[in-house]
């Protein structure tokens, strides 16, 4: 619907910006959510680059001397209380936050799209039944169940982690592209296609599911945020990311119990989740205004 | 026509609206006079406007919009100088206004017999038993069957029709001297269309109220209005009374709309119905000179330069072009 | 409604089933004797294939008969389920509450006064309560008040040996216990009522209804309070009942970190620890609160929205 109301309002004024162009227009308008993408890219750089600049590596163990050393020239953030350098493990975890982020997102989305499409789509009996297990699967409470699975499940990687996140995670994310499937199907571009026997496959995946991008964008940006937050969640409960690879969630699993002699050990990594989170829901928020033209008339 | 009082005189009015991406110039110096008791008609295409103006006289428009300039002379005073407190007391008292939607223009939540005497409780001094004998008089003065039982109805109990008279007897709750009409019967079915129309126009008989009528069908205008104004990208173009209009339209605008209706004659003789070539110029890049010259067939030189002045080019008819058409057409409908 | 609640009972009964079998590792523990593995076994259902035991156990379930709890002393599940809720509620409630109380009349506020300083102040506080990880959050606070200032306990629900004291001297102290967690578990949600109050008067007060009102010439206040408000509150009170349920589950996480033994707590608990009888009442009246949530905003819609209320 987003992108027939601009097209019509291009061949109406005369313009021949795409609506892509134009999102981005408005995008680069919103200062917040510029900010935003300029500190997200700057988070995954130093994230991507860091750890080949630190001269730690990331499980080296200090010596007795250099445990639960507060920041200092040498240490910047401080040791942990294995005497492991909090910075350059900083930048690992947030390697693993990110990755966890993004996957978990990009799965779940997957599943999203392929129930959303196909029960929007055909409707009737099927989007009976696949909607009728969404709302089961949102009625399930999700952290209980989020625990048990990442006990279950065998293994202690991150992917694990994924996947556990994504089983929970998908249901926005059909409802929302039901939604757009259910009214984009009553088009005359999806009529004309059929009309002239265009398979329906072709027509679910080339001629409507680029149309409900922009939905799905936004809740992809929101949702790695969310994300970020739930992987970190689990890990501060303990059934996250196992260390010792670390991440901004099993960081801070331990530092609940050094805060009162090693506050950094708090501070860092919950500030580097806090603000990758903020400037996700910041830039989704700036996609969202920019993609939407009914704020625009 | 006899000279008569004026009731609305809008002068030079021009409505701007600051969007990120530049300055519309919705409404840009528009003039018209409403004398008490006539009906003009405002005509154009979407996005002429047409409705900005209208809610410039009820000083309803919304921000990024915001009434730059002009004169809304009602009554002898001008409204644009009344504080915003006057200016309330003035709408939907003196002033009414009836929508396009009829769908979306009454509150889902209250019951229409709520909404309209809301209107009247605010304006005059009744107790709330003689504002509901009242409403109901209204209700039954626009044709609502069983006015006692829809008193008590919410909107969406009522059809679209029903609706747009509810709407009606709104409007008409304060003896109105001027209602206007944007697009009021667009939204309805044909059959309905004509009923709503018959409806406005014994209400104006009977109350001696003016109208603006706002539309884009011409049809609707030629059965409704005494005069009748036609805009073009946020200024009038053509301005005069019904005959001089329909039978001697003298702007190439007016001229392409008027060929564009359909008609029995082109039905017979197969001829294509013509069309106005190009399309409405993008509300941020207007054409230099007179805004329709790229799509006017006798558009020259100095129409890509120079904007023409509204002139009278015979009593009491005023057109914006260099080049007037000069023949006659035959009325339409 | 029905079908619904079947679903997410099996759902639950499925994922539970993958844990394995509850009673295989007390077999390990030479103190319990064979006979009683078998009859918690048969009392279970473990020896009957899946589908009767699910009937079995679903049986139980909604007949109220619970049981007792493998672990805990061998506690009635009610028992333990009541005192976990007790806790939950008195945090969640006075969370929801504020939140909901703070966050919508500035929400709607901000969408009156769109693009000014208050606006943009509180649309970043609201991006700010939901962006913070709520546990991390839970940190910070019990650094700076707890532990750098005393002035409030870093966790639990009351001190030690306060059941003695006068009811004034009890309340007090409990209160003491609620203030970190309550604002912890406000701060997000508040946000989430801002965006959600602001979002939706933002959306009414470009209806044509408002213009309507405004062109019968009411009072800005009438139009605002009688005919906006009215209208964004619909999806509001929507929101609130399926807020509802979480009153009752419980927040694992801030009950963790500030060691409430709550519904959340008591869930996973009892999860990680094979408890299987808790762990089934748990999980499944936690998911019919969500289903009754769904029906009770279904119902607050069908009374503040009179379109739904004749169809």
């Amino acid at each position: 619907m987003a992108v027939e109301a601009t097209k019509i309002e291009e061949v109406l004024t005369g313009r021949v910006e795409t609506y892509w162009y134009l999102v981005g227009k408005r995008l680069r308008k919103h200062r917040l959510a510029m900010l935003s993408l300029v500190v997200l890219i700057l988070i995954i750089l130093a994230c991507i680059v860091g750890p080949y600049i630190s001269p730690y590596k990331v499980s080296e163990l200090g010596s007795t001397t250099e445990v639960l050393q507060p920041p200092s020239w040498k240490h910047p953030l401080g040791t942990d209380e294995l005497g492991r350098d909090v910075l350059t493990r900083l930048f690992y975890g947030g390697r693993i936050s990110l990755l966890v982020g993004f996957s978990s997102v990009v799965s779940a989305l997957l599943v999203g799209i392929i129930v959303g499409a196909y029960a929007g789509y055909f409707g009737g009996f099927l989007d009976t039944i696949l909607m009728r297990f969404t709302d089961i699967m949102f009625s399930i409470p999700v952290m209980p169940l989020l625990i048990v699975l990442s006990s279950v499940i065998p293994g202690a990687g991150v992917w694990k982690i994924v996947l556990v996140i994504a089983i929970f995670g998908w249901m926005t994310d059909a409802r929302i592209v039901r939604g757009m499937f259910l009214s984009l199907r009553e088009n005359e571009y999806v009529e004309a296609a059929r009309a002239i026997g265009v398979s329906n496959n072709r027509i679910i995946w080339r001629h409507i599911l680029p149309n409900s991008f922009a939905p799905i964008i936004v809740s992809a940006t929101l949702g790695v945020g969310g994300n970020i937050i739930y992987e970190a969640a689990l890990s501060y409960l303990g059934f996250g990311v196992m260390p010792p690879t670390p991440s901004w969630g099993n960081m801070l699993q331990n530092a609940q119990y050094a805060m009162a002699i090693a506050p950094w050990l708090v501070w860092s990594p919950g500030l580097a989740m806090f603000i990758t989170v903020l400037a996700f829901n910041y830039l989704g928020d700036g996609l969202r205004d920019a993609m939407d033209p009914k704020l625009y008339r | 026509m006899e000279r008569e009082e004026t009731l609305l005189d809008v002068r030079n009015l021009k409505t701007y609206f600051f969007t990120d991406d530049g300055v519309v110039k919705a409404v840009d110096g528009m003039s018209f006079t409403i004398r008490k008791g006539e009906v003009l008609g405002l005509v154009g295409e979407s996005g002429c406007g047409k409705s900005v103006a209208s809610l410039s006289i009820m000083q309803l428009v919304e921000p990024p919009g915001k009434i730059v300039e002009g004169e809304i002379i009602f009554k002898g005073e001008d409204l644009l100088k009344k504080t915003p407190e006057q200016m309330r007391k003035i709408r939907g008292s003196e002033i009414a206004m009836i929508f396009q939607e009829p769908m979306t223009s009454l509150n889902p939540v209250y019951t229409i017999g709520n909404q309209i005497m809301e209107a009247i409780l605010i304006h005059q001094d009744l107790s709330e038993e003689e504002a509901k004998k009242r409403t109901i008089e209204l209700l039954r003065l626009v044709g609502i069957p069983e006015p006692e039982r829809r008193f008590n109805q919410y909107p969406h109990e009522l059809s679209g029709g029903m609706r747009q008279r509810v709407m009606i007897a709104m409007a008409m709750s304060c003896n109105p001297d001027l209602l206007i009409s944007d697009e009021a019967t667009t939204a309805l079915d044909v059959t309905i269309q004509a009923q709503i129309l018959e409806l406005m126009k014994d209400l104006q008989r009977k109350t001696g109220m003016a109208i603006l009528f706002i539309t884009h069908d011409l049809a609707l205008v030629a059965e409704m209005a005494h005069s009748v104004a036609v805009a073009y990208t946020g200024k009038i173009v053509e301005y005069g009374d019904v005959y001089q209009i329909f039978k001697k339209p003298r702007h190439p605008y007016t001229y392409g709309l008027l060929s564009s209706v359909p008609s029995l004659k082109t039905e017979k003789t197969k001829t294509p119905l013509p069309a106005i070539e190009g399309m409405v110029p993008n509300p941020y890049k207007m054409p230099s000179g007179c805004h329709f010259n790229p799509r006017c067939p006798f558009a020259t030189e100095r129409c890509r330069k120079e904007m023409p002045e509204l002139a009278e080019i015979e009593p009491g008819h005023l057109v914006r072009c260099f080049h007037p058409v000069a023949v006659e057409k035959e009325a339409v409908s | 409604m029905i079908p619904l609640f079947l679903g997410v009972a099996l759902v639950t009964f499925a994922v539970l089933s993958l844990v394995g079998d509850p009673f295989a590792q007390m077999a390990i523990n030479p103190r319990i004797k064979p006979e009683d593995i078998a009859r918690l076994r048969h009392a279970w259902g473990f020896d009957l294939p899946w589908y009767l035991r699910f009937f079995k156990w679903f049986w139980s379930m909604i007949t109220g008969n619970w049981g007792v709890s493998i672990f805990a002393g061998g506690k009635p599940v009610t028992e333990l389920v009541a005192r976990a809720i007790a806790y939950t509620l008195r945090f969640s409630l006075a969370s929801l509450i504020l939140a909901f109380v703070v966050g919508v009349p500035i929400g709607i506020y901000s969408a009156l006064h769109q693009y000014t300083f208050f606006d943009y102040f509180f649309t970043f506080f609201a991006f700010f309560g939901m962006s913070m990880p709520t546990f991390w959050f839970g940190f910070i606070l019990m650094m700076i008040f707890g532990l750098k200032l005393g002035w409030l306990p870093l966790g639990g629900v009351m001190t030690p040996g306060i059941e003695t004291a006068p009811l004034f001297a009890r309340i007090l102290d409990q209160a003491k216990y609620m203030v970190l967690p309550v604002i912890v578990l406000s701060l997000f949600s508040m946000g989430s009522w801002m965006r959600y109050a602001r979002s939706s008067m933002l959306e009414v007060i470009r209806q044509d209804y408002v213009r309507t009102a405004r062109a019968k010439g009411l009072p800005e206040r009438t139009v605002i309070f009688k005919h906006a408000l009215r209208n964004a509150l619909i999806p509001i009170i929507t929101l609130l009942g399926l807020s509802l349920p979480g009153i009752i589950s419980g927040a694992t996480i801030t009950e963790t970190v500030f060691s409430i033994p709550g519904m959340g707590r008591l869930t996973v608990d009892a999860m990680l620890s094979n408890d299987y009888p808790v762990a089934m009442v748990c999980l499944l009246l936690e998911s019919s609160l969500l289903i009754v949530g769904n029906l009770i905003a279904d119902l607050l819609y069908a009374v503040v929205d009179p379109r739904i209320r004749y169809s």
